[in-house]
């Protein structure tokens, strides 16, 4: 994780200090100012921002949670991908991928706040700032609690805090109703794995959907404190984890899955000799993060692994 | 060395490393056991991980391995250079184009399926190489030039799609070169092409011992240079695009082994061929196994490792050439 991060260096240190001189010379914060306390130190935000840009899937996902609609979003060039995180249309502009935002589209939207991602957006962060109050969180490895955090931290950004946390708590009553409906000691390890055409990543206690598992009082099969994908896993790497339930996250497309299948070695894994193998989407179960998708990953698996 | 001597010994090293391969795993499988189910099949699961994941894997590099090394060979001999491999002169690149633009275009390709794409990719910068050298408007060092510069354009265009397309982000362990993925499927997918072209190669070894000279030598010996030239060159593309097909563009393999196989034993163009489809199965499967060793219990992909310990060997070989 720390290699990732770029040591500042001289030239990002002009930046940061010229975005320090852009935030002396505007005028003296109104009374309602606030300071958010984000992954890259604090910004200063007054008023509510109206024109919010959101460089990551689950920041979408929490704005509608609040009732805001974003004026622009990093979408991979893929408008179809929000319509499905959100489960409707929304009006927006599209200011590229989220791993290399446009910063001209980014200005042109003349935006009052920025919503960044810390792992991919953390170098270009004096830049975002140079444009509008910027702040920086945990989407790409953030976990359920780190998204749900984030939710009230976002709102908060938006001068309606108490919003955020309502959406929290509605999220939460709803999420304990559903886990209600999970027979008690529930002992099977659960795995989300995504198929890939060349090998499956494995996703850990460490990220959302484990995470989310956890929250729903459910074991994932592979533990780790910080790696939240273990990526280019073979079959036999599959095998030795064993799981007792396993979510296969796919595309429309071949995958290793197919060729799999065949294999006498795969028919002995747990989750395929009883029955409890399903493919699922990998939008929802790997690229998107948020409290609906958290609402729709408990959902599922209700429907799927106890016909609930 | 005398060149039964060192087949011998190849093909014992070989063994020692198939049997290490299907020991070793990342499960909890203990080695013994392993072994004693790759003699004795029960019938138990860990018995189908030793006969249905394992073996086909090493199986797999064994064939990767030898199309690879015999391609080099091949390629060395027709384009009478020294740096001439499958990777070097583009046609890993070419085969791996077309399989990330198939991978975009027609998702639902898969299996036998890829073998024909990756066949076109690489005859199409085989036809281009083989064009290129008996056109005789190339020198050697001309010809190593345009390799590498083809070399290097078809891999921008596959980084290109790479970053225009998730969804081809996805072969990313592919594209470094993996047997990862090996199959009872992908053994029997280039088994036949194994076979044929290395069949052919050696059968046909004396003939390209002569293509080795210059052209007039080849010419008063009888040799229709074009001709032989042409079956080379398709020798060629059948080794290394079936290669590609199931196992990525693996590099290394190709420009190394014939070096060490010459060093050895001189130049005698069957005891080269022979000796480097032993060697070729030899260096890929113990790469593989020290790929699955150093990221336990990940894996590195192959390639990677054959990348790290083929460039400080090329260059030591290199090196004491210049010696001399």
């Amino acid at each position: 994780m720390s290699i990732l991060q770029n040591p500042i260096s001289r030239r990002h240190f002009g930046y940061l200090m010229g975005a320090a001189a852009l935030a002396a010379a505007r005028p003296v914060l109104a009374d309602d100012a606030r300071t958010i306390k984000h992954l890259l130190g604090t910004t200063e935000i007054s008023g509510k921002p109206q024109r919010v840009v959101a460089l990551e899937f689950s920041f979408v996902q929490a704005l509608d949670a609040i009732g805001v609609v974003p004026v622009g979003i990093s979408d991979d060039n893929q408008p179809k991908r929000i319509e499905q995180l959100l489960g409707k249309k929304i009006d927006y502009s599209p200011v590229g991928t989220r791993l290399e935002p446009n910063l001209e589209l980014v200005s042109a939207l003349t935006p009052d706040l920025i919503i960044a991602d810390e792992l991919r957006h953390s170098a270009i962060y004096p830049q975002l700032s140079a444009i509008a109050p910027t702040i920086v969180l945990n989407s790409w490895e953030g976990n359920y609690p780190t998204i749900k955090e984030s939710v009230v931290t976002i709102a908060d950004a938006l001068g309606d805090r108490e919003k955020g946390e309502k959406a929290v708590a509605d999220h939460e009553a709803l999420i304990a109703g559903l886990v209600a409906k999970i027979p008690a000691g529930e002992k099977r390890r659960f795995l989300l794995a995504v198929a890939t055409p060349d090998s499956m990543s494995l996703h850990t206690s460490a990220s959302f959907t484990g995470s989310v598992f956890k929250a729903m009082g459910l074991t994932p099969a592979v533990e780790s404190a910080n790696d939240t994908v273990e990526s280019g896993a073979g079959l036999e790497r599959l095998i030795a984890v064993n799981p007792d339930v396993l979510l296969v996250a796919t595309d429309a497309g071949g995958t290793v899955l197919d060729q799999w299948k065949g294999n006498s070695a795969f028919a002995n894994i747990s989750a395929v000799k009883s029955g409890t193998i399903f493919e699922v989407d990998r939008n929802q179960f790997s690229r998107f993060r948020g409290l609906k998708t958290a609402e729709m990953i408990a959902r599922e698996i209700l429907a799927k692994v106890y016909k609930a | 060395m005398q060149p039964i001597a060192l087949g011998c010994l190849l093909l014992a090293a070989l063994a020692g490393v198939i049997v290490a391969a299907v020991s070793f795993g990342v499960s909890e499988l203990p080695v013994l056991r392993a072994l004693s189910l790759f003699v004795s099949p029960d019938g138990s699961p860990d018995s189908a991980l030793v006969w249905d994941v394992r073996l086909p894997r090493a199986l797999l590099a064994v064939m990767v391995g030898a199309n690879l090394a015999v391609a080099g060979v091949l390629i060395q001999t027709l384009t009478r250079n020294p740096l001439a491999s499958p990777q070097t002169f583009g046609i890993n690149a070419g085969a791996s184009l077309v399989i990330v633009l198939c991978l975009i275009a027609l998702p639902e390709l898969k299996g036998a399926g890829t073998v024909w794409p990756a066949f076109a990719g690489a005859a199409a910068v085989g036809l281009a190489m083989w064009a290129l050298s008996v056109s005789g408007a190339m020198n050697d060092m001309k010809l190593a030039l345009a390799g590498i510069s083809i070399q290097l354009v078809l891999a921008a265009l596959v980084q290109a799609i790479l970053i225009a397309n998730n969804a081809a982000q996805d072969i990313a362990y592919w594209l470094a070169g993996s047997i990862n993925g090996a199959q009872w499927e992908k053994v029997w997918i280039i088994l036949p092409f194994s076979i044929l072209g290395g069949g052919t190669a050696l059968l046909a070894g004396r003939h390209f011992g002569v293509l080795a000279l210059d052209d007039t030598t080849g010419v008063s010996l009888g040799q229709n240079a074009r001709r032989v030239g042409g079956l080379a060159a398709a020798l060629i593309v059948v080794l290394a695009g079936s290669a590609v097909a199931v196992s990525g563009p693996i590099g290394f393999i190709g420009l190394l082994v014939p070096h060490i196989i010459r060093r050895l034993v001189g130049g005698d163009q069957f005891t080269v061929i022979a000796l480097s489809a032993i060697a070729g199965p030899l260096l890929l499967n113990a790469a593989d196994l020290a790929g699955r060793i150093a990221a336990f219990p990940s894996e590195m992909p192959v390639g990677i490792v054959t990348a790290l310990v083929g460039a400080p060997a090329f260059l030591l070989i290199l090196w004491r050439q210049r010696v001399r």
